[in-house]
């Protein structure tokens, strides 16, 4: 099928619009394509671009004429090295591959040239009513683009400033692999990624937080002067090699949102579009797949723009915001790595290597090797002494019964386990698995309760003749079906605090070695905690401090009754995953104020506090969670959520993201 | 793992009359379920009367409906359809329901796409309490049909672990499940339901000379609304007994519980060839 002629101009000659332009024409030649870019054909900066191979393969079925020759002029490698503390830690198994910019434009300009694009170079575009006649406006101007910049509010763009600062430098000593390297300077920690482009070349990105930067007077830099600076914190990394700059300012990274990307027949792509931190290397491949996405369909609606723009969008989209979300979670390492810099260096490649996409099990597809080597460095001997169990699941060195309910009217469904129940629980958990110690968990319904049990669904309020009433910090009902809770009144914080106490005391008697307080999840000391849920005007509503006021009320009740020695965990949903709802940061708070007043342990659960939270579920879902209390706030962590298997357990304890973790009940 | 066949509901140009032939030989056949998809505006059969229709003639066979767009039907029609296929077909009846990613179907029914998401948690909602109601009948059997949800985003998994008994892939290599059928575990586990969910599968198979170039066609034609990904989809066809054993052995290791391989070519000699090839495994 041959699509309908469409006039077509491209704004800005990088990868994306140039890529398109070629795509497009070779697509359907009688396509008239103007593409206008603002440098000389030779001008270009930023050194080398990098791209994930593996990432790649899709161009490499769709476009048999680019593509292969793009490959040509890049340097391929496998493995990544992290260099860190003297010790050169490998991890093959990834697969990079990286070409010089300047030489990746050329490629696709000769193309565009071959295919019978129109090339206008030094042609700035400084209004798109220029192009009124054409059928379709692509505006591939890049991350500080002026045309998106202009219809701002039409596009829905919102921007994402990071946290730390980086300039983007090359050296002339060729590294054989993307590696990447720490050093501490007397203003702070500094991080550098490296990849070769060319047999003399290397890019080489220099990061750090903003108060070391500041510290080193960074702010006041010339050229040079960062270049002197890296130079002498980098020398033993130099091998007497040079930086080279090439406007290499030092910057914030912006990540580029848009809520739509094309208006009228206006379409944003690449950079322009959507930016990820550069520590996933994907900037390069999104603009790209973006332009062969465009492309195809155009030509599978015939040359339709505005249905074809929108299918674009839909395609694209959930994609990007995948690489986005990966790019947010690397970026918070690269935000966070001075508190990582004094580890051993074998754990502390895991971690990093671990810190957005890649997981125990699937580094050990890549790279067994390198896990023995992390292994032989951290030990596993003390691995199931740290792991609990909720069934069979093992191996664990505790096991953890309940939920139970402190009192009836706290039950979540009528099977709930009451005290009364514990001791032949007790009896018959310590027959099936003689080896573990064992513990129970706690809690007290609030807005979330009276609910059928969960054998058929969750969240199912029983009917009214057969519910009880419900108690939470505020009255707002959990969602729908749900009765309205009653606010919970002076005589009612009493009575919860002495419940939570009683069975504690219980719980000591009977001789469990371990007790779980549940304060997330939605029940009755997680609608204190969280904004969404507690909207008192008292004492215990409002600010950080008053929604803790009853939850610590609770611990120091319970701390009375459970003998110092054994363990006390407290439970949070550390995050709502819900808009307005806590995030880390409040975790960080609220996990600091438990542990000081008695909490052995936090155990770190996301979300389930309002109806609407969604969890980002899967394996060791709260593993970054759970690694940020522990490592940037020095709390114990205990890590349940998506963990059914060993691997999921090293992922974890491994990486040093928690000090206990805990077994899922179902598995595949 | 038991291994299902797909009824030729939604291959276009089929004889109808093929329905009762096919379920016919299927129940005797080595499998354990009979699918059919959902789609509107396309050369096809709605699922539940054909699944309805599939029960008068099978009395072994589990009978899968993967997916019917949810959001198209009333809540209460949709009750009652399927208490009426599991009541007629005694308790066969697998609902897996879904969201559907085509526009237009939503467009020819008057109901608002972008609105899908939101009316379909309020049904799912509203099914649960249906299905309890003593005044909807057919009261005898169990109380509602087994749920299936079906879809990759968060959001869908705590539908699933919310409402549903399991969960139904939307096709591709096992690989995919594999990691889809983990996220489904932990959203299961995180809301403490007991047990776990059923995991069900499926793939689309043309089997015997010529029927791979035929069945390409199909799939071609009935994704092509996905774009690109169309190419992926149709190089996933199974057109050997070899293909089909690696596929099912793949998704037997990645935890399925129920696999269904939808026909592609709409003649009954196909029911014959999937059963010749899954009786090598």
């Amino acid at each position: 099928m041959t699509s309908r002629a469409l006039d077509i101009a491209v704004v800005g000659g990088g990868p994306a619009g140039l890529y398109f332009a070629v795509l497009a024409k070779r697509a359907n030649p009688a396509h008239r394509i103007r593409l206008s870019e603002r440098n000389r054909a030779g001008d270009t900066f930023g050194f080398g671009v990098v791209f994930s191979e593996n990432t790649m393969g899709f161009l490499t079925e769709q476009d048999q004429q680019s593509y292969p020759a793009i490959m040509a002029g890049s340097r391929r490698w496998d493995p990544i090295t992290v260099i860190h503390r003297g010790e050169v830690v490998r991890c093959g198994g990834v697969g990079f591959s990286a070409i010089e910019r300047k030489r990746l434009l050329n490629i696709l300009q000769d193309q565009a040239a071959d295919a019978g694009v129109e090339l206008l170079f030094q042609a700035e575009v400084s209004d798109l009513s220029s192009f009124d006649g054409c059928d379709l406006v692509v505006l591939g101007d890049g991350v500080n683009s002026l045309h998106r910049e202009a219809l701002a509010p039409e596009f829905g763009t919102y921007i994402e400033h990071g946290t730390t600062r980086f300039t983007w430098l090359a050296t002339t000593k060729a590294f054989d692999s993307l590696t990447f390297f720490f050093e501490r300077s007397d203003h702070g920690a500094f991080g550098v990624h490296v990849y070769p482009y060319s047999d003399e070349r290397s890019t080489f990105i220099v990061e750090t937080d903003e108060q070391t930067w500041l510290r080193a007077g960074m702010d006041r830099f010339s050229e040079d002067d960062t270049i002197v600076y890296c130079e002498g914190l980098f020398a033993n990394h130099l091998d007497g090699h040079r930086l080279l700059s090439n406007r290499s300012l030092w910057t914030e990274f912006r990540t580029i949102h848009n809520r739509r990307w094309h208006v009228g027949n206006r379409v944003l792509i690449g950079d322009a579009a959507h930016t990820a931190h550069f520590s996933v290397g994907s900037g390069t491949k999104m603009a790209m797949e973006d332009a062969l996405s465009l492309t195809q369909q155009l030509e599978r609606l015939g040359s339709e723009v505005a249905p074809a723009l929108v299918a674009f969008e839909a395609e694209r989209r959930p994609r990007v915001e995948h690489i986005q979300r990966m790019a947010a979670t690397s970026f918070d390492w690269w935000a966070t790595f001075r508190h990582y810099v004094d580890w051993r260096p074998r754990q502390f490649a895991f971690h990093l290597l671990t810190r957005s996409q890649f997981r125990y099990d699937t580094l050990k597809l890549r790279e067994p090797a390198f896990l023995e080597a992390v292994e032989e460095e951290v030990g596993t001997d003390w691995i199931p002494s740290r792991s609990v169990a909720v069934s069979d699941r093992g191996p664990a060195a505790l096991h953890l019964l309940g939920p139970a309910a402190v009192s009836p009217e706290g039950r979540v469904s009528p099977s709930d386990l009451l005290t009364e129940g514990w001791g032949d629980r007790l009896k018959d958990a310590r027959a099936r698995w003689p080896e573990r110690k064992l513990g129970i968990q706690l809690r007290h319904a609030g807005p979330r309760g009276a609910c059928h049990d969960r054998a058929e669904g969750l969240d199912d309020p029983l009917p009214q003749d057969r519910n009880w009433p419900l108690f939470a910090a505020s009255a707002v009902a959990f969602g729908r079906g749900f009765p309205v809770p009653a606010a919970l009144d002076a005589a009612g914080m009493e009575k919860v605090a002495v419940d939570f106490r009683t069975a504690a005391a219980e719980a000591a008697r009977l001789g469990f070695d371990w007790l779980e307080l549940q304060f997330g999840h939605g029940y009755l000391l997680a609608s204190f905690l969280s904004p969404l849920t507690n909207q008192r005007a008292d004492v215990y509503g409002g600010t950080m401090e008053n929604r803790l006021r009853f939850p610590l009320s609770v611990l120091a009740a319970v701390r009375q009754a459970w003998p110092r020695g054994r363990m006390l965990a407290v439970a949070i949903s550390a995050v709502d995953c819900a808009e307005g709802g806590a995030t880390i940061d409040d975790a960080k708070v609220i996990a600091g104020r438990l542990y000081e007043g008695g909490a052995d342990v936090i155990t770190v659960l996301s979300g389930q506090t309002v109806w609407r939270s969604v969890p980002p579920y899967g394996r060791v879902f709260n593993m970054l969670a759970a690694g940020k209390l522990r490592n940037e706030c020095g709390i114990p962590t205990m890590c349940p959520g998506g963990i059914t298997d060993d691997d999921d357990v090293r992922s974890v304890l491994l990486s040093g993201r928690a000090d206990y973790v805990r077994f899922d009940s179902a598995s595949r | 793992m038991k291994i299902g066949i797909g009824l030729p509901s939604t291959v276009a140009g089929a004889d109808p009359t093929l329905i009762a032939a096919w379920a016919r030989q299927a129940d005797t056949g080595p499998f354990g379920s009979l699918g059919v998809h959902d789609r509107l505006l396309y050369d096809s059969l709605e699922p539940l009367t054909t699944l309805a229709a599939a029960s008068a003639v099978t009395e072994r066979v589990d009978l899968a409906c993967l997916v019917a767009i949810a959001p198209l039907r009333p809540a209460a029609l949709l009750a009652k359809q399927a208490k009426t296929v599991d009541a007629l077909s005694q308790d066969r009846l697998v609902l897996g329901l879904g969201l559907g990613p085509r526009e237009d179907d939503y467009q020819v029914s008057g109901v608002a796409y972008a609105l899908r998401g939101r009316i379909f948690d309020q049904q799912l909602a509203e099914l649960r309490m249906l299905w309890r109601r003593a005044d909807l009948g057919p009261q005898r059997g169990r109380s509602r049909p087994k749920l299936l949800l079906g879809g990759g985003s968060d959001l869908a998994l705590l539908r699933l672990a919310r409402y549903a008994d399991g969960y139904v892939h939307n096709g591709g290599p096992a690989r995919g499940f594999r990691s889809a059928a983990d996220r489904v575990m932990s959203a299961w586990s995180d809301l403490g339901r007991p047990g776990r969910p059923e995991l069900w599968g499926l793939g689309y198979f043309a089997l015997g000379p010529g029927a791979y170039e035929e069945g390409r066609r199909d799939l071609l034609a009935y994704y092509a609304f996905t774009g690109g990904f169309v190419s992926r989809i149709a190089a996933g066809l199974l057109a050997s007994p070899e293909a089909v054993r690696d596929f099912t052995r793949d998704y037997a290791e990645s935890g399925c519980d129920h696999l269904i391989l939808f026909p592609t070519v709409a003649r009954l000699e196909q029911v014959e060839r999937l059963a010749e090839a899954v009786a090598l495994l």
